[in-house]
């Protein structure tokens, strides 16, 4: 049997993708990189596009990729004896010096360990030899590692440009070194390595007693974008993937600091890349790759400070050239219809998070009411008609008045729209609802995950109002959210559980239709695990599993906006004055500019 | 219009029909292709395919239509820009449309397999009452007249096959066929490569019918 005639969409398999650079067979340090989800998701991922090109452009280094095959492709392989292999020249993972994966989401965790087992490694670190090749985690994930260091012999923190340039060339002059005393000199070398096995982290049933300190793990970050590689093409797959479309990225980090947003904290602090660099990436990666569509990524488009000297020319250039322009991820109080306006209106989505002033203010969202009415009657008298609007329930202090509050914005935005709007035009308006989770180097990683009851509660009352409204409402299921809230919070003895879950059957966890609560609540239960532990609320001096590691952001700063927080007080984005998180003494950050 | 005979190998031969289109969109834009667009809300590129061949199939008789006058050096430019596995072999600069997927009607299919001299193949052409049973997309087995549908099925040596069956509207799918004939002999289909090698209107190739609107 050929898999090609017998498992859905097998391009997915087949590689050719045009762009492909030259893999170097005979390389001194190679590295294949896999994505721990469909191939469609996988090659959306802008990191792993940069890391893919910045290291086969080392001479010396070779890249591969590899996805998570689909279960048709999975069951395929196991039943014909065969083992996963790199896209490109089909070598096996043990060909290779490093397999990296990229832990993008925690749901992706069970996906890793069903891409290990195909590939024929045994799951735990421990139980592979010196043949087996360096299994390494990367990705917004591992600022909490912990829950998935028995599967890991290291992870890599931060950025991954310069580092892993590094470690390709410790490889090449260190080829004879066993892997424990290349992974010491790892970590020796490089601070935002960590190597789960050399530290004594002690464990009291399912809460840490004892952080082994002796190794500070630093998140690293690329200090001038300027300087950091961004490849100016990218692989065009031949198959339609989630983000099918050119990606430019502005900037990293994010001012704003929104108490709920990890990525805001852990990322900051904002690194952006000069506005004639950008626009020189926009023309290349167009020009190279045939693609009509092009998305200018960051963590909030309307902050990045070159957005008009940059659109001026863009848009002009777009139009006449039949590209489409996307710009993800824009705030209610820096989006100006003006800069972006064209004549295709895109779908607008924006994310007041909280329906209440008070529990915007609680989660330092810093948009109100008007920037969000203002924004909105611009947008519709220019014709727009499509929004989409993300709100979070189950944030802390969250009364009932404030769930009423996001049905209640809802509706004022529809009456709206028939004030504001241009001809006959009909509104699409819909809302996404989300269960917060509180997160590791957030203000909130304090806070307790909500109970069931409480999220369904507050579920049925927002479907009954936007159904009274008509107005589109769709909603994260509270299972998911719960696994996700024990995989990043959890610590090492959460291993036992993911693992359990997988045995069960779990993988691609976070696909709706292939997430089934019953793999883990099955596992949870045979490992004896105290789910409490881990999503209950925490006090200020305990012992957190993430400790060991700095993302740059001091503690104490943390502690402060938790305070404040409580105390209903917001604080300015760091672009306009310094709330001195700590950041200026690691030498990342001047200050506010 | 520029008619482009092309061939699609693998990994290639993995995309299917609907992804193919978007290859080719991004394919003349990479080639810097000055393509004729629709005109209205959404514009797109004016290009046509001849009958599709199903994902996985390889083929040196594949062609598409593209509307454009800007065809200086277009085989090279063309190539230039594909992905491993799309080879354009042959260009036609015509007047108009030929309308590829209207009119081809027959494609011929080459099988080389180790035991082709155990797979029975006569009566097996332009025999009203020959039947086959395959999986359908639901997996499940159904049987199908093909009699008409089959115009050549010989044995061209100890280890090839030659067929030719109708496609287009009429279409009988290779792969339906050669397993069924694999089943009745006993033989592994999975030993099979099936290449798709001529295409068709009525009696002539394609080939001679676009030279001869020309």
């Amino acid at each position: 049997m050929k898999f090609i005639d017998s498992v859905s969409k097998p391009a997915r398999y087949c590689g050719g993708e045009y762009g492909i650079p030259e893999i170097k067979k005979d390389a001194d340090a190679s590295l294949l990189l896999c994505f721990p989800d469909s191939y469609e998701v996988g090659m959306s991922n802008v990191g792993t596009r940069i890391l893919y090109f910045g290291i086969n452009d080392i001479p010396y280094a070779r890249c591969e990729r590899c996805y998570a095959p689909w279960r048709d492709m999975g069951e395929w392989l196991k039943n014909n004896n065969q083992k996963l292999t790199s896209i490109e020249t089909g070598s096996p993972f043990c060909d290779f010096d490093f397999v990296g994966f990229s832990l993008q989401f925690e749901l992706c965790y069970t996906t890793v360990l069903y891409m290990l087992d195909l590939a024929g490694f045994p799951l735990r670190a421990a139980d592979r030899g010196e043949e087996y090749p360096i299994v390494i985690g990367g990705g917004p994930c591992t600022v909490n590692p912990e829950p998935v260091s028995l599967f890991f012999d290291a992870f890599m923190l931060g950025d991954g440009e310069t580092p892993w340039k590094e470690v390709l060339r410790l490889k090449k002059e260190n080829k004879g070194l066993k892997k424990k005393e290349f992974l010491k000199l790892l970590q020796q070398k490089l601070d935002c390595i960590y190597v789960p096995e050399f530290a004594d982290n002690v464990y009291e049933g399912d809460k840490p007693i004892k952080i082994d300190f002796t190794h500070t793990v630093k998140l690293n970050k690329e200090k001038d974008l300027e300087k950091t590689f961004f490849p100016h093409t990218a692989l065009v797959p031949n198959l339609e993937i989630v983000h099918d479309r050119c990606v430019a990225e502005l900037f990293r980090g994010c001012g704003n600091g929104c108490r709920f947003c990890q990525a805001g904290f852990i990322y900051r602090p904002v690194r952006e890349r000069t506005p004639q660099n950008v626009l020189k990436i926009c023309k290349d990666l167009i020009e190279t790759t045939g693609y009509d569509e092009l998305s200018l990524s960051s963590l909030s488009t309307g902050d990045y400070s070159g957005i008009r000297e940059l659109m001026s020319e863009l848009a002009p250039w777009a139009k006449e050239n039949n590209i489409t322009l996307t710009v993800p991820s824009l705030r209610m109080d820096s989006f100006d219809a003006g800069v972006y306006d064209s004549e295709r209106k895109i779908a607008l989505t924006f994310a007041p998070e909280a329906g209440t002033q008070r529990l915007r203010d609680v989660i330092n969202k810093n948009i109100t009411e008007k920037d969000i009415f203002d924004t909105l009657a611009d947008a519709f008298g220019k014709g727009y008609s499509s929004v989409k609007l993300y709100f979070m329930i189950g944030l802390p202090t969250e009364t009932r008045e404030d769930v009423e509050g996001i049905a209640e914005m809802a509706k004022k935005v529809k009456e709206l729209f028939f004030k504001c709007r241009t001809g006959n035009k009909y509104l699409n308006l819909s809302a996404s609802v989300a269960v917060f989770i509180p997160k590791p180097f957030t203000p909130f990683e304090w806070e307790a995950f909500a109970d069931k009851a409480d999220i369904e509660e507050k579920q049925n009352l927002l479907r009954e109002a936007f159904r009274k409204n008509k107005i589109n409402l769709s909603w994260h299921d509270y299972d998911t959210s719960f696994v996700e809230a024990l995989l990043a919070r959890g610590g090492r003895t959460m291993a036992r559980v993911i693992e359990q879950a997988y045995f069960n059957g779990a993988k691609f966890d976070s696909w709706s239709d292939q997430f089934h609560i019953e793999y883990y609540s099955d596992a949870i239960e045979k490992c004896g695990f105290d789910v409490n532990s881990v999503l209950d609320a925490k006090r200020y001096d305990e012992i957190l599993p993430w400790d060991f590691v700095s993302v740059g952001v001091d503690k104490e700063y943390l502690i402060k906006e938790s305070k404040k927080a409580k105390a209903v007080q917001t604080t300015p984005s760091c672009l306009k004055t310094c709330s001195g998180c700590g950041l200026i003494k690691e030498g990342l950050c001047n200050g506010c500019r | 219009m520029a008619v482009v005979k092309y061939s699609k190998l693998f990994p290639a031969s993995a995309v299917s029909h609907v992804d193919l289109l978007r290859v080719f969109l991004r394919i003349l834009k990479r080639a810097k292709v000055k393509v004729n667009y629709t005109n209205g809300y959404n514009p797109h590129m004016k290009i046509y395919f001849s009958p599709p061949i199903p994902a996985g199939v390889e083929s040196v008789a594949e062609y598409v239509t593209i509307d454009t006058p800007d065809t200086d050096d277009f085989l090279a430019r063309f190539n230039a820009a594909c992905p491993k596995g799309i080879v354009a072999e042959k260009f036609f600069d015509m007047e108009k449309n030929p309308n590829l997927a209207a009119v081809v009607d027959k494609a011929g299919y080459i099988v080389k397999c180790p035991f082709a001299d155990k797979i029975r193949v006569d009566g097996v052409a332009n025999n009203a009452d020959f039947e086959i049973t395959f999986f359908d997309k639901n997996n499940q087995p159904t049987t199908k007249k093909v009699g008409g549908m089959v115009f050549v099925a010989e044995r061209v040596d100890d280890e090839t096959l030659r067929f030719v069956l109708s496609c287009g509207n009429n279409n009988l799918r290779a792969e339906r066929l050669v397993r069924h004939l694999c089943e009745k002999a006993g033989v592994d289909y999975s030993l099979c490569e099936i290449k798709k090698t001529e295409a068709f209107v009525g009696d002539k190739t394609v080939d001679e019918f676009l030279r001869e609107l020309i």
